[in-house]
């Protein structure tokens, strides 16, 4: 569903510069140590960005980082201080956002953080709704529209599948759309798109495709009510069309993982996760893909939705900010919504574990299972990180790496791969991006998440 | 826009090409990197020659431009678009906007993409181009192109070339 409304969100977004004129924001140039008076590191993990950073920064950034993360944000703001055209180092950009109409309490980065369009990748905001000169910026959601990870448990365990990975691999790639030109294999009409975008998980339960508890288990039940297809324009229909029900490109993935490691045995216990047991893991798409595994039915494998975040989209909450309560527009772009325990946005199943989120890692590393804190209630609107982050471009990653040596060392680790696009298997390889454990594990020492379960792939399919 | 005469279309050039077993003319084009995306630059002697092989370069991401044939495919190859702006920075965009959308919208891939009757200050140029719908049998899946973004957008003219900056969002 992601890439649906991607297409056309209005022109992309130089937040806050109006992109015919000039899509080159003037740029204040400062040495790396006058920089460095702005920033200040708080705690251990927590760092700020002062007011003052960027022309009209009416509050502060902050981001989190830990001590081996920090490493990779010094080098990169080394890297463009005394520049003046070119990419805006993330600090740049978080200090940027903070310079915006209506926004509230700070501009925050999340530990996976690394630049974008205007707000970088990892950047969580908030405008106050009742404030009229607030803005709502597609530039703060991104192109991935309600991109997101859904997680499925199964009542298998790692000895039943281990023979079978090839095999999985397979049986997924053959039966999944993945990567550019793939249609999805439901007949859709325009009528049905409609009534896709407008009923979200309602269509797909009337259509068949899901089951009714599957919903309980989505943010927002699967459902915006907001939602009106009449708003989108007949062109991003038209784009989004045969796109519907496939699994998309680039770095959207299916996983077969086994949970390696059991880090809150109460909470996993809750979420209905034990260690060596077989979870399924979409980054973007749906559930009907158990089927074909072990000529076994989804019911028969008792296949469960866990959980599915979004972590791309702008979301009207309520939020205690400087002792009142007040009604803000919250933009997720690549983080998470965590909500804490006793949260009344969050299914009765999670009420007192805090709401689960889901971090995908990079092919052949990790992923987590994660749970909404109070903390993070306060500190960053109930948000938190939403994968590793990329540390390295592409095309640096196509020139260090080989297609092979990524293939091998996937092999030696046991992990069977199918992959669509092979460019893209040194795009995507765990060398380019941040070590998803180190994001995790800031995360969680600064009390904006909780780790609940690590999980670990033994079978790959990727657009 | 409208499917244009086939004939008109295949040039002499390009169907010298295609006698040259289907391999695609060697575009003035180089990707370059960025963090999260991609960066496509273009060059040529004039503006239209650089666009033509700006379109090139995004197609070339997407899929392996050897295989894809000029002229073939069920709807027949060639398309013509013209392309509305209102100033250069948003008609390089709305130009690779439109090609993009022909892939989004009926899987078309363009191989040669030529740029005429271009008004810089109006914003306006017509483009056609030959190529052939995607086939998951026949092409080689590169990396999905989700949107244009005027990103860093660049035109930069000289004397003897137009060199052209584009991030594309993947």
């Amino acid at each position: 569903m992601s890439a649906i409304m991607s297409a056309d969100c209005g022109a992309p977004t130089s937040v806050p510069s109006t992109p015919s004129q000039s899509p080159v924001r003037p740029r204040i140039v400062r040495t790396y140590s006058e920089s460095m008076k702005y920033i200040t590191k708080l705690t251990p993990n927590t760092w700020r960005i002062a007011p003052g950073f960027a022309p009209n920064q009416t509050v502060p950034g902050i981001f989190y980082v830990n001590h081996r993360l920090e490493q990779l944000m010094l080098e990169e703001l080394r890297q463009a201080c005394g520049t003046e055209t070119g990419e805006a180092p993330f600090g740049e950009q978080i200090a940027n956002v903070a310079a915006l109409p209506g926004i509230v309490h700070a501009s925050l980065a999340m530990p996976d953080v690394h630049s974008g369009y205007g707000f970088s990748i990892g950047n969580v905001a908030a405008f106050d709704m009742n404030d009229p000169s607030s803005i709502v910026s597609p530039g703060g959601v991104g192109f991935d529209i309600n991109c997101g990870v859904r997680l499925l448990r199964t009542n298998l365990f790692y000895d039943d599948v281990k023979d079978k990975r090839e095999q999985l691999a397979q049986s997924l790639f053959d039966h999944i759309p993945v990567g550019v030109g793939s249609k999805g294999v439901i007949p859709t009409t325009a009528q049905d798109l409609d009534d896709a975008m407008e009923l979200g998980m309602d269509w797909s339960l009337r259509s068949g495709y899901a089951w009714a508890e599957d919903k309980e288990h989505c943010e927002e039940y699967g459902r915006m009510l907001q939602a009106d297809p009449r708003l989108v324009s007949r062109r991003a229909k038209k784009r989004g069309l045969p796109q519907l029900g496939t699994l998309g490109a680039g770095n959207h993935y299916v996983e077969v993982q086994v949970v390696d490691e059991v880090c809150d045995r109460w909470k996993a216990g809750r979420m209905g996760l034990s260690k060596g047991q077989v979870v399924v893991m979409i980054h973007s798409g749906s559930r009907g893909l158990g089927h074909q595994m072990f000529d076994s039915t989804p019911d028969d494998l008792g296949m469960e939705v866990v959980y599915d975040v979004s972590h791309n989209i702008a979301k009207v909450e309520q939020h205690m900010v400087s002792g009142s309560l007040k009604t803000l527009l919250v933009h997720r772009k690549g983080a998470t919504r965590a909500f804490p325990p006793h949260h009344p946005c969050i299914p009765v199943d999670y009420q007192h574990t805090g709401q689960p989120v889901l971090v995908g890692g990079t092919m052949g590393t990790c992923s987590y299972v994660l749970a909404g804190t109070q903390r993070g209630m306060e500190q960053t609107f109930g948000s938190t990180c939403h994968g590793a982050g990329r540390a390295q471009s592409r095309s640096k990653s196509r020139r260090q790496l080989s297609y092979t040596d990524v293939l091998d060392g996937l092999e030696r680790q046991g992990i069977s791969i199918r992959v669509a696009s092979p460019k893209l298997v040194m795009e995507e390889a765990p060398e380019s991006y941040k070590d998803v454990t180190e994001v995790v594990n800031t995360c969680h020492e600064a009390g904006i998440s909780e780790k609940v379960a690590k999980l670990k792939p033994i079978a790959v399919v990727k657009g | 826009m409208g499917i244009v005469d086939q004939q008109s279309l295949e040039s002499d050039r390009l169907q010298s090409l295609q006698a040259s077993s289907g391999s695609a003319k060697p575009g003035n084009y180089e990707y370059l990197p960025h963090t999260a995306d991609i960066q496509l630059h273009s060059w040529g002697a004039d503006l239209p020659e650089a666009l033509g092989d700006l379109a090139k370069a995004m197609f070339g991401y997407m899929t392996d431009l050897n295989l894809v044939h000029a002229g073939e495919g069920p709807q027949g190859g060639g398309r013509e678009i013209s392309v509305e702006g209102h100033d250069l920075h948003t008609m390089v965009f709305a130009f690779l906007d439109e090609w993009l959308y022909r892939f989004h919208d009926e899987g078309f891939v363009g191989k040669e993409i030529e740029v005429y009757d271009l008004d810089e200050v109006k914003g306006r140029c017509k483009t056609r181009g030959v190529g052939e719908v995607f086939d998951m049998k026949k092409h080689k899946q590169g990396t999905e192109v989700k949107a244009i973004t005027y990103s860093n957008m660049q035109v930069i003219k000289t004397d003897k070339r137009v060199d052209v900056y584009v991030i594309i969002d993947i």
